[in-house]
């Protein structure tokens, strides 16, 4: 479904990532696990059109798609929630889930609401505070709206970058088995984290990213096990 | 003339010329929000607008045409220079942008020297009649257009950014430029929205104030700095601040000229604009130090 080959971002002089080539199935949950400043968000942004390549491919089907400007992007069904939510916190939850919708709205106006419907129906913390402004929303219920809001894209590929950071564990629990329920209906989601063990927990496969480099890859089950991965990654968080 | 109604003189006049310092700083806090750009050639989005009114009425045109045609006319020219001059300076940093409204507003002034001339022209009220008597105090009938066409198109606006689609994602542009990004709202797209939208008000309120003051190539200089007082009054980010900004430095001009000497009209904006930029950089109704809505 979704296909990086051999992608190279640079910001300003720095290569910030360094020959990633990687590749999500249909109806997949693929995690990226890296430590702070590993280029995540650089990759998932690069996808998503933020950051343009310096040389390298991404396919989705077979589609070729980057260099595109992300407004565009969004319309060939790759969409980025952001690190840190960025809602829209002036904005009303049913504006911010409306508009997730842009680039479809005039053409689907008909199945917006039944769609709003729907993610209200997923996220249940987020029903009944439709007219409530985002900003006003804890952290996990702000990014179940910016998940949300991504689902209104209808995307064929949601990209998903650190979901947990900064909520209670009881929280991040919440949002990952929403995650899980989301690929029982057939989503597809490339997810970054930091959070490796949660991550690695409700992710079918796995890439490890290391200063711009893919160091692992393998299925989520069997890295969740890796004594190297454990060392490096898990480390103390594995027995919290 | 009791004192009474002496204030309540100077405060309707002060509401009149308020009325079109709100539009042109409501004009400036829109491109601002979505752009960051401080536009300088706002005020000559007035000008355009009254001259080309008067043109059209000139050869003939009846008002309401006159007046829809001039809207248009100003919104395409603006819609060209947005992506000819702006557009192609996007990855300019904000100062450069903002000089380059300083420069575009200066050529516009120039071609309106050459096409119109330096002699002020004269606009027929909208209707006749009047003058009216409230308490004391007197009211053109244009004044009431004013008036009437400033409250209009402030509910507008306001109608538009809380009610319709595309001011909600123009809202989104400035809430959070890079999540409208992903979204696939397309600030470039955007940015001409605002930049017609805002030379709309800017030309309507050029009109309906050309029968009160005359119309001259320049008058955009003075409307433009003034507008811009009352959008930095109401805290260069704020909707409904740059409203108030607007009325309040009409009526606080009104009574300082009245009961001082007109000869302060002037001055006393930009000493407003001083006192605001030294006590209270965020605007008075503005949060101080945080820059969006
Ligand atoms: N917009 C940017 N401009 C310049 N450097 C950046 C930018 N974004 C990230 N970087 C740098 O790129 C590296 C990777 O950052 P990032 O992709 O944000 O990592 P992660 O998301 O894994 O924490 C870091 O060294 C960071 O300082
Ligand atoms: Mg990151």
């Amino acid at each position: 479904m979704l296909k990086v080959v051999q992608l190279d971002t640079y910001h300003g002089r720095i290569r910030v990532l360094k020959n990633i080539s990687l590749h999500v199935e249909k109806g997949e949950i693929v995690t990226i696990v890296g430590a702070n400043g590993a280029g995540k968000s650089t990759l998932l942004g690069t996808i998503a059109g933020v950051y343009k390549p310096k040389s390298g491919r991404i396919f989705l089907g077979t589609k070729q798609t980057s260099c595109l400007p992300a407004e565009k992007v969004v319309k060939d069904g790759i969409i980025l929630v952001p690190e840190r939510r960025e809602v829209f916190d002036s904005l009303s939850v049913l504006d911010n889930l409306r508009l997730g919708a842009f680039h479809r709205y005039y053409t689907d106006k008909k199945t917006i609401e039944g769609d709003i419907e729907k993610i209200l129906a997923l996220f249940p913390p987020l029903a009944g505070r439709e007219k409530q402004l985002a900003g006003t929303l804890s952290g996990g219920e702000q990014q179940m709206l910016a998940i949300g809001r991504g689902l209104m894209a209808n995307p064929k590929v949601l990209l998903l970058d650190e979901p947990s950071l900064g909520l209670a564990p009881l929280v991040v629990k919440e949002i990952f088995e929403i995650l899980l329920s989301l690929r029982k209906q057939g989503t597809t989601i490339l997810m970054v984290e930091q959070n490796a063990k949660a991550a690695l927990k409700v992710a079918d496969r796995a890439y490890i990213l290391e200063r711009g480099v893919i160091s692992h890859a393998g299925m989520a089950r069997e890295l969740l096990q890796d004594s190297r991965v454990q060392s490096a990654y898990l480390g103390a968080r594995l027995h919290a | 003339m009791s004192l009474a109604s002496e204030l309540l003189q100077y405060v309707l006049s002060g509401l009149t010329m308020g009325g079109i310092y709100a539009l042109v700083a409501l004009g400036f806090v829109i491109i601002h929000n979505v752009t960051g750009i401080i536009n300088f050639a706002q005020g000559e989005f007035v000008m355009l607008g009254a001259m080309f009114m008067v043109t059209l009425i000139g050869v003939g045109a009846p008002t309401p045409l006159a007046i829809i045609l001039s809207v248009i006319l100003v919104m395409i020219v603006v819609g060209i220079i947005e992506f000819g001059a702006i557009r192609s300076a996007k990855k300019a940093s904000p100062v450069t942008l903002v000089i380059i409204t300083i420069g575009l507003s200066t050529a516009i002034r120039g071609i309106a020297l050459l096409v119109w001339g330096t002699n002020p022209y004269k606009l027929a009220p909208f209707t006749k009649g009047g003058p009216y008597h409230i308490g004391g105090a007197t009211i053109v009938p244009q004044s009431l257009w004013v008036i009437g066409t400033t409250a209009v198109l402030l509910a507008l606006t306001l109608f538009m950014f809380e009610y319709t689609y595309w001011g909600k994602a123009l809202r989104a542009c400035m809430v959070n430029k890079f999540a409208a990004r992903l979204m696939g709202i397309s600030p470039s797209r955007m940015s001409l929205f605002a930049f017609v939208f805002s030379a709309a008000l800017g030309a309507l309120a050029g009109m309906v104030i050309a029968p009160i003051t005359y119309v001259t190539y320049d008058m955009g200089l003075m409307l433009g700095l003034k507008g811009f007082v009352a959008a930095v009054l109401g805290g260069l980010s704020s909707t409904p601040g740059a409203v108030i900004g607007g009325l309040a430095l009409g009526v606080i001009e009104s009574l300082g000229a009245g009961l001082l000497s007109s000869g302060y009209k002037d001055g006393i904006s930009f000493i407003i604009l001083l006192l605001v930029l030294f006590l209270k950089p965020g605007g008075i109704f503005g949060t101080s130090g945080t820059k969006r809505v």
